[in-house]
């Protein structure tokens, strides 16, 4: 199965819960997701979706000065973005707890 | 200054930006602010490797992030930007492309420079003489710069234009070099000319052609047949097209008297030619008459510095 597919659905809670405990700049961000096994996740994606959660209210950000390189946007996460958050955790829990028994439960095949 | 490195990022936002062509400006400025900070993030983390995706799939990308959907294209009849970005995109598909697309992007500012000369050749060619035309180059240079820094001329229609005006500037790049070669050739050629012209870069003096220089010593005795050289030892040699000609009179029948008035009249006697010449059947200067005008004949054209020969006879 093509896992960039499924990534796009949550991609939003992915950035929120990679930033939750420590704020990060994009690029910052998308090391961190790689880190954490999503290796196909793109840099665009990454930046596109900071953008969009910071329109939506879920994230601050701030700029800090480089000396020796160009200057980096962080972004943190805001109360919106955790309560954002813990509604996708429930969401996603629940989703894949569906999906689980689903592909648990149709393994071998009608009867 | 921008670094060639920002270019390079300007560069791939605006292919980015005219990927997302079909949507609206407002939508192109939300999914694309801060672009250029973030590329260049990525840049200062990835140092030398930085290979970035295709502007058509960052665009993509950006697309997919914002939940944006690509609109039905329309059908264009021909979009040089895409075209462009499509031969980028083609070039960045292997690593060996790739290479070859960055070297051709570090050595724009060069091309610039060159298409600007091929600009103002033409341009000086139709309106000026390309010597007067010559203070207009660092301009041409310098718009074209500011252009390909895209720093002037970013509106629509004119980035419709570069590659046009790019493939014209390439076609005939090698003509403007032939004619630069032809011309720089015929100035050679003109000043050769003038160095070895006599006459133009003769012996002058007080501001006035020396068209004969005589040689005395201490005593005061002429110096027959002296030779001059200057400080480089370079014989000076007279401008002998200075010396003008006359056309030689028809002295045919006139005593010696009449004749010399008349050679001086035609200004054949003025100098230091003068007559040679030669009594025959006994005759004398008192009685002598012209017989014979041998060599030059008459409508001959002669210097004042010839020896006119003449031959006297009694009348």
């Amino acid at each position: 199965m093509d896992s960039t597919q499924l990534l796009k659905g949550v991609l939003d809670v992915a950035v929120l819960a990679v930033i939750e405990h420590e704020d990060g700049y994009g690029y910052d961000i998308v090391r961190r997701l790689k880190q954490a096994g999503l290796s196909e996740v793109g840099d665009a994606s990454v930046y596109g979706t900071l953008r969009r959660l910071f329109t939506a209210g879920a994230l601050n950000s701030y700029v800090v000065a480089s000396d020796d390189g160009p200057h980096r946007k962080y972004y943190g996460i805001n109360e919106t973005g955790i309560k954002m958050l813990a509604e996708q955790r429930k969401s996603w829990a629940s989703f894949s707890t569906q999906m689980t028994n689903l592909l648990s439960n149709s393994r071998g095949g009608k009867k | 200054m921008k670094s060639l490195t920002d270019i390079n990022i300007n560069a791939f936002a605006e292919a980015v930006r005219a990927e997302l062509g079909d949507l609206t400006k407002s939508e192109i400025q939300e999914l694309t602010d801060g672009l250029e900070a973030d590329l260049a993030e990525k840049f200062a983390e990835e140092g030398v490797d930085f290979e970035t995706a295709s502007a058509a799939e960052y665009a993509a990308e950006l697309r997919e992030a914002a939940g944006v959907t690509a609109k039905p294209a329309r059908r264009k009849a021909f979009s040089s930007t895409a075209l462009m970005q499509n031969t980028q995109d083609w070039f960045r598909k292997t690593q060996f492309g790739t290479a070859i697309l960055e070297f051709g992007i570090s050595v724009r500012p060069f091309w610039w420079v060159l298409r600007a000369f091929v600009a103002w050749f033409i341009f000086a060619g139709v309106f000026y003489d390309f010597t007067r035309g010559a203070i207009l180059l660092p301009v041409f240079i310098f718009i074209s710069i500011q252009w390909g820094r895209k720093k002037w001329f970013t509106g629509k229609f004119f980035t419709a234009l570069v590659l046009p005006l790019n493939l014209l500037a390439l076609v005939l790049l090698l003509p403007a070099q032939g004619m630069l070669l032809i011309k720089l050739n015929n100035y050679a050629n003109a000043e050769q000319m003038l160095r070895t012209m006599p006459g133009n870069d003769g012996l002058r003096y007080n501001g006035e052609v020396v068209s004969e220089l005589k040689a005395f010593d201490a005593e005061g005795q002429e110096v027959v047949e002296p030779t001059f050289k200057d400080q480089r030892g370079n014989a000076i040699d007279l401008p002998a097209t200075q010396v003008a000609y006359f056309s030689m009179p028809d002295i045919m029948g006139m005593n010696l008297y009449s004749a010399t008035q008349a050679l001086k009249t035609a200004g054949v006697l003025d100098g230091s030619g003068g007559l040679d010449t030669a009594y025959i059947d006994g005759a004398t200067p008192e009685d002598g008459i012209v017989v014979e005008v041998y060599p030059p004949t008459p409508g001959d054209m002669v210097t004042k510095f010839d020896v006119i020969k003449i031959t006297l006879g009694k009348k």
